[in-house]
């Protein structure tokens, strides 16, 4: 990993969030953690620009998660785990949620988190490995990387076909890999209309420059 | 109050990162630079695009206009010459994204952008109309300055008009994001997007034999950070002053024409330029669109 990369993105980062927790009067981070490297990288990076105290982490016990798995009978135990955070998050006082993903699980994944700031959403899931030491998504965005031939492989097809803005963008993936892209990148059209706050790194960003 | 400037101007850049819709706190800030200002003996100052209200200000822009007038912001009168950035309106009520000079908090000169960038993150389109002229103005001591505003500086004609209407300094106020921070510059600073601002100001100051002080804000707003890198170029091209990135910071540089006219004494280029090649090469391209 490079310091001065991480230094660099961690200040752009650490600037939009202090400035959404000014917009919104909210003293701290509340950030979902899922245990993933993103959750550990979001944290390093919040914490070097609004210390320690200002970045909670919000993680959830298996003990938990089933003492209310009744509540929703059918509900798969990572959902309900899932929205036990979420709510965490949402309660807590002073706080701003924020989820962790990456900008590859967060355009091909169906739907988009509702919460508010997205620290790490423009950074591709290899450039969050290079920076956190792994990655991670939703299994249907894993299916596709392994489709792809590697994370890697799918990433900078989708740096030519998003940020680059080249059609052809998704040709060097195998087929079915690139219509697994097409694919998942319709299926959350919807969801990715309404802008969060994504702090921009990159070329086309969430809810700045990439309303697709 | 300056009376017009001698034959070399301390000029000082203030980078600076305006709050966004707080048009009082703003001139404050830009009143309480002027005084430091004046202690330093600086002559002008030269704040960022849209200093006075902030840059994304979508439906305040009416909110946040002024009419066009001869002294817009009184509080501004005590000290140095000062450009600043504002959103003034016309008599059709039509809000600008202006660059105003101000001497004694009166209106020296008044530029308002030409090229709204409406692509991209950018939808300067939607909130202001766009200005139609291009002029320099004697600022005294014998300087003619002329002003632009951030993607002006991108389309080259509108320097190249400003210099042969015999420019020695073009300032340039500006708001430009930081981008490409993943792979960051090439000398090395934060961001991918700085090389080229600075390769635009020094062809401009090489080719002209001008000097071009660009101010970019600092700061944040929304999901952008504002890139700095604020620098003073010399009319040889050379980089005098150059501020970092994210923070506030003041570039401070005395800029004489003597060094204007030495810069230009080895070339014949404002010499051999010739306006009416241009003019009539246009003319010629215009009439074959139709």
């Amino acid at each position: 990993m490079s310091d001065a990369r991480f230094a660099r993105i961690a200040a752009i980062v650490g600037a939009v969030a202090r400035q959404a927790l000014a917009d919104r009067g909210a003293e701290r981070i509340a950030l979902l953690d899922d245990g993933g490297p993103e959750a550990d990288l979001s944290a390093r990076m919040l914490a070097r620009a609004l210390g320690e105290d200002g970045v909670i982490r919000i993680t959830v016990s298996d003990a938990e998660v089933e003492s209310v798995l009744h509540l929703s009978p059918g509900a798969a135990p990572d959902d309900v785990r899932d929205e036990i955070r979420r709510m965490r998050a949402r309660l807590a006082p002073g706080a701003l949620p924020a989820h962790p993903g990456n900008k590859t699980a967060l355009l091909l994944n169906a739907t988009l988190p509702p919460e508010p700031l997205l620290p790490l959403g423009d950074l591709w899931a290899s450039e969050a490995a290079e920076l956190g030491g792994g990655w991670s998504a939703p299994p249907l965005v894993c299916r596709i990387a392994e489709q792809a031939g590697g994370i890697n492989a799918l990433d900078e097809a989708l740096r030519a076909f998003v940020d680059r803005r080249d059609p052809g963008g998704l040709g060097a993936l195998p087929r079915d890999a690139a219509d697994a892209v097409r694919g998942a990148l319709a299926a959350g059209r919807a969801a990715r209309m309404f802008p969060v706050i994504v702090p921009k790194v990159g070329t086309r960003t969430l809810g700045v420059d990439l309303f697709d | 109050m300056t009376e017009g400037f001698g034959e070399t101007i301390r000029l000082r850049v203030e980078q600076m990162a305006p709050v966004l819709g707080d048009v009082d706190a703003n001139v404050g800030r830009i009143a309480a630079a002027q005084r430091d200002a004046a202690a330093d003996g600086v002559n002008l100052i030269v704040t960022p695009e849209l200093s006075v209200t902030g840059y994304d200000v979508r439906d305040r822009v009416h909110a946040l206009a002024l009419p066009a007038s001869a002294e817009p912001y009184p509080a501004l009168a005590g000290g140095p010459d000062v450009v600043v950035g504002a959103i003034e309106v016309d008599g059709g009520f039509v809000p600008y994204n202006t660059a105003l000079h101000l001497r004694g908090g009166r209106v020296l000169h008044r530029h308002r952008k030409v090229y709204l960038p409406t692509y991209g993150m950018f939808d300067e389109g939607r909130w202001f109309g766009r200005g139609d002229r291009m002029r320099v103005y004697d600022a005294g001591g014998g300087w003619r300055i002329g002003l632009v505003v951030c993607e002006d500086l991108w389309h080259p004609a509108l320097t190249y008009l400003l210099a042969a209407d015999g420019a020695h300094l073009l300032i340039v106020q500006s708001a430009g994001a930081g981008r490409g921070s993943w792979a960051g510059g090439e000398t090395g600073g934060r961001f991918a997007s700085w090389p080229a601002w600075e390769h635009l100001a020094r062809a401009a100051a090489v080719a002209y034999g001008v000097y071009v002080v660009v101010a970019n804000r600092v700061g944040t707003e929304g999901p952008c950070v504002f890139a700095g890198g604020s620098m003073v170029v010399g009319p040889d091209g050379e980089l005098l002053a150059k501020a970092d990135d994210l923070d506030e910071e003041r570039l401070t540089v005395d800029l004489s024409l003597d060094a204007v006219a030495q810069a230009r004494r080895p070339f014949a280029h404002a010499r051999d330029d010739d306006p009416r090649l241009v003019y009539r090469e246009l003319e010629r391209m215009l009439g074959e669109r139709g």
